[in-house]
């Protein structure tokens, strides 16, 4: 049995589902992890399937203690998303969801970058399926965006990679220095699957546009696969270390200003990873084991963060603050899970956060990086401020604006989040047993008296801070203005003028008598026009083309 | 409980942990300060407040727009 890839069992199950339906595919959404947890569990350290073609070393599988520590907190977390998603109806979404599940943990096993990338793409299919499984015409256009975003993001991976073959460079997935273009690619693919800032919006813009379960898988598996990969190839880059700090200053002060529930945790995933990227940045022993860490622990605590939104959206039909309140004495379970995620979350002692994210926090220090300390330090107020505070205030609490509980919470839907609140205070009150997994020699102890004092400190702090301007947080209905109005407004509205300025060259032309001539400007509005739409094989096009384009050009100069 | 009670005894609370802190200074000061006790008090109050009132200074003045990006979601990006 020790001789199977653990993404197997994902495949199998899949198929298997193609073939007996929806309700096949429900119980192998549960045995499917479960079978993976084995095998991660009896793979040895030093493990490797590799599989010779075309001429490549496919190294499928490398076994180390970075692996087993990601691939773990996959397999086991597909297994509770698994069970919250039981209710959920359909074939799509299930094949997608173990198509995503079984991406990711190959990912985290692959040992060359080819592998990986085969891996990395598999993941970014079943997150758009998932996505459109949405059902809304919103759902349509946030994974077709999803699709631009991850097809550019892939042709840049790719190239990079064929550009590291092309200079007789290793694709062993291993350490890469940033001289010329080729590992810069590379590492644009994966920040752009990281979600770092401007390559970020595809996440708050899709995320909350999958059903309730879907959004609970898609907010595991990309990110931290991206982080992963990072960990791999640009340990010790200093770019790494601004980048994640700012990161995570990025999606606090958008949290600030967002109405929707599950958009709100989406640009927290963005400050969380933050941490995650600053970690990898950092490069230290330490750090490295706390992104590894922090990575494990955000698996789990946004995961149930991200299943109380949903319970919340499955529950009233309702997401957004300025339409939520008073749910406290209706759903009071779900309240319960919502406040152990956001305890876990904002690093409170005795939950998960608090074990992790000080890892990176000292390792920032211990490294003399005291201006990141200072940075993370915000960060960790305003995701208390958030999660802690502000969501569970306007959700549960706070003004009654007289939501209804249409339909109960799923048991199902309930017991998911038991396992994942389990996992979030099982490794907070005992850290040795997620430290016991990470990579490196360290030695850190995180309760220790001055430590936990600080960390109170940190939050009573930021509870007065929200309670005195409590009356200023609450939502209001409008959109928040991100990178992405550049091409979701301004690109369409220009892509609207010159497609009506080229009909009007062709309409000139052919009355010229040019009819020929004028063909040429209309097939280019045409083209345009089906771009401006959201034509999705058009577009996917235009932007694997011009992705393309550039990687070449940068590769051959 | 009154919501200026509760304003009191978060700040009791506070200023009974930065006392408290006294007794456990931290254990691996890097930087000066790693000397301040009350730091992460002060940290946790004021840049609530800074970040609170600057975002949305920023979302009134800039980044919140009353537009409809998608029919289906008004108000919701």
């Amino acid at each position: 049995m020790a001789e199977l890839h653990p993404s197997l069992p994902f495949l199998l199950a899949g198929l298997l589902t193609l073939l007996f339906g929806g309700r096949v595919g429900r119980v192998l959404g549960l045995v499917a992890p479960v079978v993976a947890v084995v095998l991660v569990a009896l793979l040895p350290d030093g493990a490797r399937f590799t599989m010779e073609l075309h001429g490549h070393t496919w190294v499928l599988l490398r076994m180390d203690a970075l692996s087993r520590v990601f691939s773990l907190a996959f397999a086991l977390y597909a297994g509770v998303a698994g069970l919250y998603s039981w209710t959920e109806e359909g074939k799509g979404s299930r094949l997608a969801s173990l198509a995503l599940a079984g991406g990711g943990v190959g990912v985290t096993l692959a040992g060359d970058l080819l592998s990986m990338f085969l891996f990395w793409e598999w993941l970014s299919i079943g997150s758009v399926f998932l996505i459109f499984a949405g059902g809304r015409s919103v759902s349509r256009a946030a994974g077709m965006r999803y699709v631009l975003f991850h097809v550019a993001g892939g042709m840049c991976l790719l190239a990079g990679i064929l550009g590291l073959a092309a200079t007789g460079h290793s694709l062993a997935l291993d350490r890469l220095t940033l001289e010329g273009a080729a590992p810069w690619l590379v590492l644009v693919g994966m920040a752009a699957n990281a979600a770092i800032p401007p390559l970020h919006t595809w996440l708050p813009d899709a995320y909350p546009r999958a059903t309730p379960a879907g959004t609970v898988f898609l907010s595991a598996f990309t990110t931290k696969a991206a982080v992963y990969a990072l960990a791999r190839t640009f340990p010790g880059t200093d770019l790494l270390v601004w980048a994640g700090a700012a990161m995570a200053l990025y999606g606090v002060v958008f949290a600030v200003l967002e109405n929707d529930i599950r958009r709100l945790l989406g640009y927290h995933i963005i400050s969380q990873v933050g941490y995650m990227v600053c970690g990898v940045g950092l490069g230290s022993e330490l750090a490295i084991a706390g992104a590894s860490a922090h990575s494990f622990s955000h698996i789990f605590y946004k995961g149930l963060l991200m299943m109380s939104a949903g319970a919340v959206v499955h529950a009233t039909g309702m997401n957004k603050l300025t339409e939520l309140g008073g749910l406290g004495r209706k759903l009071p379970v779900v309240l319960v899970f919502a406040m152990i995620g956001g305890f876990s979350i904002s690093g409170v002692p005795l939950f998960n956060g608090f074990v992790s994210k000080s890892m990176v926090v000292s390792a920032a220090s211990v490294s003399g990086q005291g201006a990141i300390e200072l940075m993370l330090l915000v960060a960790s107020m305003g995701t208390f401020l958030h999660t802690g505070l502000k969501l569970p205030w306007f959700t549960f609490f706070g003004p009654e604006k007289g939501p209804e509980v249409r339909r109960p919470v799923p048991r199902t839907m309930v017991a998911a989040m038991g396992l994942a609140a389990l996992v979030c205070m099982g490794t907070g009150v005992a850290p040795g047993l997620l430290y016991a997994l990470l990579p490196g020699s360290f030695e850190y102890h995180p309760y220790t008296g001055d430590h936990v004092v600080q960390a109170l400190q940190l939050l009573v702090g930021t509870a007065l801070g929200f309670w005195i301007l409590r009356g200023k947080l609450g939502g209001e209905a409008t959109v928040t203005l991100d990178v992405d109005r550049t091409w979701r407004v301004l690109i369409p509205a220009g892509l609207g003028t010159v497609t009506a300025w080229l009909q009007d060259v062709s309409d000139d032309a052919r009355k010229a008598g040019a009819a020929v001539l004028g063909a040429v400007p209309q097939v280019g509005g045409v083209v345009l026009e089906a771009g401006r739409r959201g034509n999705l094989s058009v577009t996917v096009g235009l932007v694997g083309l011009a992705a393309a384009t550039l990687a070449l050009a940068l590769l051959r100069q | 409980m009154t919501a200026r009670r509760v304003t009191w005894v978060l700040a009791a609370v506070l200023l009974l942990l930065v006392v408290v802190e006294i007794a456990f200074p931290h254990h691996a000061p890097v930087f000066v300060w790693h000397h301040l006790t009350g730091l992460h008090a002060i940290i946790g109050f004021v840049s609530c407040v800074v970040v609170v009132l600057l975002s949305k200074a920023v979302g009134k003045w800039f980044l919140q727009r009353h537009e409809v990006w998608d029919p289906e979601e008004r108000g919701d990006g």
